[in-house]
């Protein structure tokens, strides 16, 4: 983290106000995700989301927006590549979530909520544009503003979301070369 | 050892119909104290039933994936959290409990802590003397001896401490033909490691003793002060999700073994007796927080025994009930484990994790428990029955982590460091450049409940040992207070944290406790 302490205190400022503006309904926005119907998903995977045990199409299509900006520099250069590795990576997230117990899915799926309605993402993500139009700049606004959130909660989100895309990646061998890890030993 | 023929196992997640099942003992969990409590009554001729949450895995399940053993191996895929999430805790699930997929450190339990317990839990038969013999005997057992190979990443930590005259030390770890190949936490492919799941398991199964695992004890069939039956639910193969199959076992005795999380979770869904309210209360977890060095050589921190040096030197820093003393010890490093814990992203994290080679992660481990201030934690159980553990930080805590953090950093710099990257969401991600800075640096770190990465590999206490039931679950045997055919032989039982690594505490102190029990149970078995 580059951000000096007193920058960050500003955004911590910043964090609040917008968090303010919906703090008396705020919990109840956490649990929105449960009720609200789901926003547009994009056409790009809502194919492919099908195959997910535990991703949702509209799950998937935000993941497939947030994966290359958290993964920034650390996925293949060559476009077709990239894809390969961001349907893995949506893969792997899918299987993990399956190995968590009922009440860690729950969190999860909760998560996914606030990320995939239209109302929770704008108030509580700052999103404004659905996810298959959201820019670069928006998704690492919204990431850094999480991580350095004044509330642990949002700080945990982040910490779920980046856990789970940054752990589907590196469990998977195609991204070893970069960490110069060969890889487990063979045993004779 | 491995598993023996015609052994009795079953596997939940194959069960197609409900199982009635009975024994003289039946034990729940089969870690460090299940375990080592299952050979010792198996041997003295009673008939044990082993239930275990986690999959019966073993050698060729091991292909050291970092993916594979987070999800089948551990809790919550390696991150079982606290209630408000601020400490991640890696816990064991499976045949053998933490201990198949601990990093092989054994030490006894330190002589302040068993002085500690005797003085002021009134512990009988926990004086160092009274528990050499059983020490002893555990580590022949378990072929504990000192590991004479210090890979690059201890070495750090060796070279540091030797520079700065602080106490380092040799690590003991229970080995057999280690291949020091450095995968210890995914489980030994080689069955080296002589973790229950090679040792004391197989051994209750050859004495003819019944494994089920993947199946998970839901309550406890209570009748007046005896529990008569426990109730369990077959898992499906994520060891999360009933598959529907019930198992009944009745038994005159029963040990639970679950550890400090989960025995706790277990009495409390069984609404058990608890006239005092000291069930899962006191549950300790040897916080830790982590520095990383980023060297100018090579390290290769995945590459060979994970612990094989630590230091003392700040156990006692301000006495035994003084300020928090911590154990200083390195951990390895594999690529998902380097990443995740790297809370950066984009190419900030890209560029940081690309030097995995040259990184040396050292962690100090709080010993929780000794001070007013240190309550630990309280285990309570949420609506669906699973445990909720709160665990509470204060500034006694925090000025133990932020001693902890001084310590590891001063101790890398002096080793050589060229950047020392330290565990929290606000200190740089590429490091501190020099000491100076990381002392000013560490000094200023707002130390708040997720800004400050803290993690736990050692579940202790919620079920402490005593003989004022005012002040504890069991007494020093390990029998329930309320209960009269109750056991409880794990780790939950400390009155306190260890102070350091805790299996060869709880192998050692499961047998003695199983060794009387197997006298008390034999008797009864023999007089019926």
């Amino acid at each position: 983290m580059n951000t000096p302490i007193t920058s960050m205190e500003r955004q911590f400022d910043a964090d609040r106000r917008t968090f303010l503006k919906v703090g008396v309904a705020g919990a109840a926005l956490l649990f929105a995700g449960r009720w609200l119907p789901p926003a547009r998903a994009g056409l790009a995977s809502a194919g492919q989301a099908l195959a997910f045990a535990n991703l949702s199409p509209a799950d998937a299509v935000a993941l497939e927006r947030i994966i290359p900006v958290m993964l920034h520099g650390a996925l293949p250069q060559d476009e077709a590549q990239r894809q390969a590795a961001i349907g893995e990576i949506l893969h792997g997230i899918d299987v993990t979530i399956g190995y968590q117990p009922p009440a860690v899915r729950r969190e999860i799926r909760d998560l996914f909520g606030l990320l995939t309605k239209s109302v929770t993402r704008v108030v509580v993500a700052g999103v404004w544009k659905s996810w298959d139009r959201a820019s670069n700049e928006e998704i690492q606004k919204f990431l850094t503003g999480w991580r350095n959130s004044r509330f642990g909660l949002l700080r945990s989100a982040y910490v779920g979301l980046h856990d789970l895309t940054v752990g589907s990646w590196y469990a998977n061998p195609r991204s070893w070369a970069r960490l110069g890890y060969g890889g487990p030993p063979k045993i004779a | 050892m491995t598993k023996p023929k015609n052994a009795q196992v079953l596997h939940g997640h194959q069960l197609e119909t409900n199982q009635a099942l009975s024994a003289d003992v039946v034990i729940i969990g089969t870690g460090a104290g299940g375990g080592v409590t299952a050979e010792v009554l198996s041997k003295a001729g009673l008939k044990v039933v082993m239930l275990e949450e986690g999959g019966y895995y073993t050698a060729k399940d091991f292909r050291m994936l970092e993916g594979e053993s987070f999800t089948r191996f551990y809790y919550d895929v390696g991150a079982r959290k606290t209630k408000d999430k601020g400490i991640t805790i890696l816990q064991g699930r499976m045949v053998g409990g933490s201990t198949t997929v601990n990093w092989t450190s054994c030490f006894r339990t330190p002589p302040e802590t068993l002085a500690h317990w005797t003085k002021v839990y009134g512990l009988q038969g926990f004086t160092e003397a009274q528990m050499a013999p059983w020490f002893d005997m555990t580590e022949k057992r378990l072929t504990i001896l000192p590991w004479p190979i210090r890979n690059s990443s201890n070495d750090v930590l060796y070279r540091g401490a030797k520079k700065l005259g602080w106490h380092v030390e040799v690590i003991p770890r229970n080995v057999r033909g280690c291949r020091n190949l450095g995968y210890c936490g995914m489980g030994c492919p080689v069955d080296a490691k002589q973790s229950m799941l090679v040792t004391t398991v197989p051994a209750a199964l050859a004495n003819g003793a019944m494994l089920v695992a993947h199946t998970r004890a839901e309550s406890l069939e209570i009748n007046g002060d005896r529990v008569v039956a426990v109730h369990a639910v077959a898992l499906k193969e994520n060891a999360a999700d009933p598959t529907g199959v019930k198992i009944r076992v009745e038994a005159p005795y029963v040990v639970l073994a679950g550890g400090g999380i989960n025995t706790p979770a277990l009495l409390l869904r069984s609404k058990a007796p608890d006239p005092h309210q000291r069930l899962g209360k006191r549950t300790f977890l040897h916080i830790t927080n982590a520095s990383t060095a980023v060297m100018p050589e090579k390290v290769i921190p995945f590459d060979g025994a994970p612990q094989s040096v630590y230091s003392n030197h700040f156990l006692y820093r301000d006495g035994v009930t003084g300020k928090m003393g911590y154990k200083m010890e390195i951990a390895p490093l594999h690529p998902v484990s380097t990443t995740v814990n790297t809370l950066a992203f984009g190419q900030e994290h890209a560029d940081a994790v690309a030097r995995l080679p040259h990184l040396s992660a050292m962690i100090a481990l709080m010993r929780d428990g000794f001070h007013g201030d240190s309550q630990g934690g309280t285990v309570t159980i949420a609506d669906d029955g699973s445990p909720v553990l709160d665990y509470p930080m204060n500034d006694y805590l925090w000025e133990g982590l932020r001693s902890g953090y001084l310590s590891m950093a001063e101790c890398q710099f002096t080793a050589g460091a060229s950047r020392v990257v330290v565990s929290h969401l606000d200190a740089p991600t590429q490091g501190y450049a020099s000491w100076s800075e990381a002392k000013k640096g560490i000094e200023a770190l707002p130390l708040k409940v997720l800004r400050a990465q803290i993690w736990s590999a050692h579940v202790m206490g919620g079920c402490a040992m005593g003989e004022d039931p005012k002040m504890s679950v069991v007494d020093s045997r390990g029998k329930h207070h309320q209960f009269a055919n109750v056991w409880i032989i794990d780790g939950s039982t400390f009155p306190t944290s260890i102070g350091a690594n805790p299996s060869l505490p709880i192998y050692a102190m499961a047998a003695r406790q199983a060794t009387a029990l197997a006298e008390t149970a034999g008797k009864k078995k023999s007089a019926a």
